[in-house]
């Protein structure tokens, strides 16, 4: 491959056929939203998250299929893009790659061109720059069970005929398509091989004049291949008309965030019962089987009591995603979206980082790598220094201990609990502090003007439970494999912190064996830092692993406690939770929530900023000014609540 | 030193070392491979960036730090030109 730029042209030579196994590699290209993902996923069987909102495939992704003649492709899933001229960082790397100019990445031999059958108006432009570059292109012509639905009358072969390429009408969550796609892609590449001149890939980027013959060649095009328009959505329409609506919208989406952390503490007490009955069960058997001695206790104080109490969780984490799914499948979630604009414009947030902030509830690292879909450094610095307030999934453990151990589960109103209240005012208080930090740094270090945001929303669709089911196992090998590996780790560590080095032998019998402890010493050292925020030693002993994956502080106290001899290790988190509530006043507990909400205490966020910025400036600035903000409010929190209780 | 506590300890052991890689590879990796090739020790900036892998790895979405590398290191401005 020869890259080169020629008078300002980018232009590449492919000239010999890869010699690699791979028949041949064919990249995906089209629109957001147009169903590239989900056509990646039926061509390759992999398996990767599909979203309704713009701009979810933000990274590279690479599969392969087979085509019916048996050969190998390799398929590569580029980001999405609404033209070569590219405007954020992901549309970059779809042109580059595209130009064959992007480092590290070979120029495709064939290309994918997709577009969503119920929206060719949008998808055309797109296509008939991607073939112009004179790379051999099919057309996947995808959603067009939509299309039927929706009755449009669409004339493949005129359609054909105006592209001068092949068009396949697809159906990719149904792989419906995806065979003559295939064979389609291999007859193309060749033809092409056949040929046996090369290819010279060339493109400039087009001036206003030759975006306005492109949609004029659209609307030719259109006229041709149309023999009847799409009926217009019409429920989609009247369900938007409430759901858009700025008081009803909002309201709506208020309920459907109090319904969903509602669930997650009522549906899912009986598993997590279920699986702290088997921890316990395992526990009890460990400490019946095995004698008094190092090696039992490492078992139950240490690994069963800090992984044990972390896995706990499980039910919890996986009802909070089971939500975020369906919200995202169903099309809700691109709502949600045009809804926080208004709030997120307010505080002078781009429209665009509502994606990189609703990934951040997963986890931060995909959210602040999600924000290179914002092309403004401004912006996109912004979202970063924002990203680690929204609430991510590693901090539900931690909440949901202290709820179910300070907050009574009294009823508010209906169905509706005082400690699911709780939990999504935690949530809320995330999102709160990310909108007031943003609307600081945007009027004094990142000050400037907005730009406006452009929103496709999808029509509503069913969620598909196949897809549904594929996220959540996804997130329970995730949350396992993480129990298995460094959480599991960093118990055994904690564990010989808090158990070595034994106390003297003339030590006095009421002074429990930790404060002789590594655990206890650094516990010690760091109490006068955080006694005025009103944490103990042991809360700062295990805050310290909590910086490796934030759950693990469950696990941590968990085995400081089983080790100091307080807590019946075996028994679980609900001993954990009684023995907190006993030994920490509220203030405690609440200037800890608060601590959490705001805290950055993570090293992961910390390395994905400094590789995202390109500088250490930024990660520093982040964990300072989250610190500062952290302790200051877990200063006022302890200090008001304990002035209230004397009151 | 009884059999259990050599167990025992054997198991930290083996943590301590589980968790030193994990954090070589998360966090100093990068760096060091940067250090070395400003010290031209390509070989072993080669090593280190051999080495690397991203912040967390447990979501799969950043598990492929290439495309990431490359978007960094790409000139900021090299389609100007035309856009000009």
């Amino acid at each position: 491959m020869d890259q080169a730029v020629q008078d300002g042209v980018a232009v590449a030579t492919r000239s010999t056929p890869p010699v690699s196994e791979r028949y041949a590699r064919v990249a995906l290209a089209g629109n957001p939203n147009c169903g590239k993902t989900a056509l990646f996923n039926a061509l390759t069987r992999g398996r990767q998250k599909v979203g309704n909102y713009p701009g979810v495939t933000v990274e590279r992704k690479e599969g392969t299929a087979k085509t019916p003649a048996g050969r190998s492709l390799s398929v590569l899933d580029l980001p999405g893009a609404y033209s070569l001229d590219a405007r954020s960082p992901d549309e970059e790397v779809t042109r580059d790659v595209l130009l064959g100019t992007q480092l590290g990445e070979e120029a495709p031999d064939a290309l994918i061109a997709v577009a969503d059958a119920t929206n060719l108006e949008r998808c055309l432009g797109l296509v008939l720059e991607v073939r112009d570059l004179g790379i051999p292109a099919v057309l996947a012509l995808n959603m067009m069970d939509l299309a039927r639905e929706r009755e449009l009358d669409l004339d493949i072969s005129a359609l054909q005929s105006a592209l001068g390429i092949p068009v396949i009408p697809t159906v990719a969550p149904k792989s419906q398509g995806t065979r003559e796609l295939l064979a389609s892609v291999e007859g193309a590449v060749e033809l092409a091989r056949a040929s046996g001149s090369s290819t010279k890939i060339s493109w400039r980027a087009p001036g206003a004049p030759e975006i306005r013959q492109r949609f004029t060649e659209v609307d030719r095009i259109l006229a041709l291949a149309i023999k009847k328009p799409a009926k217009p959505t019409f429920w989609t329409d009247r369900i938007d008309g409430v759901v858009l609506h700025p008081f009803w919208g909002s309201l709506i989406l208020l309920a459907v965030l109090a319904i969903m952390f509602q669930a997650i503490f009522t549906w899912a007490s009986t598993p997590m019962d279920w699986i702290e009955g088997s921890v316990a069960a395992v526990g009890n058997a460990l400490s019946n089987t095995l004698s008094e001695g190092p090696l039992r206790s490492l078992l139950v104080d240490g690994i069963i009591a800090g992984v044990g109490s972390i896995l706990v969780f499980l039910p919890q984490i996986l009802l909070l995603f089971t939500f975020i799914l369906i919200l995202e499948d169903s099309g809700y979630m691109a709502r949600a979206a045009f809804l926080m604009d208004r709030t997120m414009g307010r505080v002078g947030l781009h429209g665009r980082a509502f994606i990189p902030l609703l990934s951040s509830f997963a986890c931060t690292v995909p959210g602040i790598m999600a924000t290179r879909t914002i092309e403004n450094r401004r912006d996109r610095l912004t979202t970063i220094l924002v990203a680690p307030l929204i609430t991510c999934s590693a901090r539900l453990p931690v909440y949901s201990l202290l709820i179910a151990a300070f907050i009574p589960n009294q009823v508010i109103w209906g169905p509706v609990r005082m400690q699911g209240a709780v939990m999504l005012g935690l949530y809320l208080s995330g999102i709160f502090a990310a909108l007031l930090v943003a609307s600081i740094l945007r009027k004094t270090v990142f000050s400037g003007p907005k730009p406006a945001l452009m929103l496709q929303l999808p029509t509503y669709k069913w969620p598909d439970p196949k897809n549904v089911m594929l996220g959540l196992l996804e997130r329970a090998s995730i949350f396992i494999k993480r129990a298995g590996t460094v959480i599991l780790a960093l118990s055994i560590l904690i564990w010989f912190l808090a158990s070595y080095p034994k106390p003297p032998a003339d030590a006095p019998s009421e002074t429990p064996g930790i404060a002789y402890s590594f655990a206890g010493q650094i516990g010690k050292t760091l109490e006068p830092i955080v006694q005025p925020i009103g944490f103990n030693w042991q809360i700062a002993v295990a805050m310290i692993p909590g910086f490796a994956a934030r759950e693990v502080m469950v696990g941590a106290l968990a085995t400081v406690y089983a080790v100091e001899g307080d807590v019946e290790s075996e028994s679980g988190t609900e001993l954990l939770a009684s023995k907190i509530s006993r030994d920490w006043p509220l203030a405690t507990a609440l200037s800890l929530l608060v601590w959490y909400v705001l805290s950055l205490q993570c090293l992961s966020t910390l390395a994905v900023t400094r590789r995202e910025t390109n500088s250490w400036k930024w990660p520093a600035v982040m964990l300072g000014y989250m610190t500062v903000l952290a302790y200051t409010g877990s200063f006022v929190t302890y200090r008001l609540v304990l002035l209230m209780e004397r009151l | 030193m009884n059999t259990q506590e050599l167990i025992a300890l054997g198991a930290v052991a083996m943590a301590s070392l589980f968790l030193g890689a994990r954090f070589f590879r998360s966090y100093m990796a990068e760096p060091l491979s940067r250090f070395f090739l400003k010290r031209n020790q390509v070989r072993a900036a080669m090593w280190a960036r051999k080495q690397v892998r991203s912040g967390c790895a447990d979501c799969g979405q950043c598990d492929t730090t290439a495309p990431e590398q490359a978007l960094r290191e790409r000139p900021p401005a090299r389609h100007s030109a035309q856009n000009d």
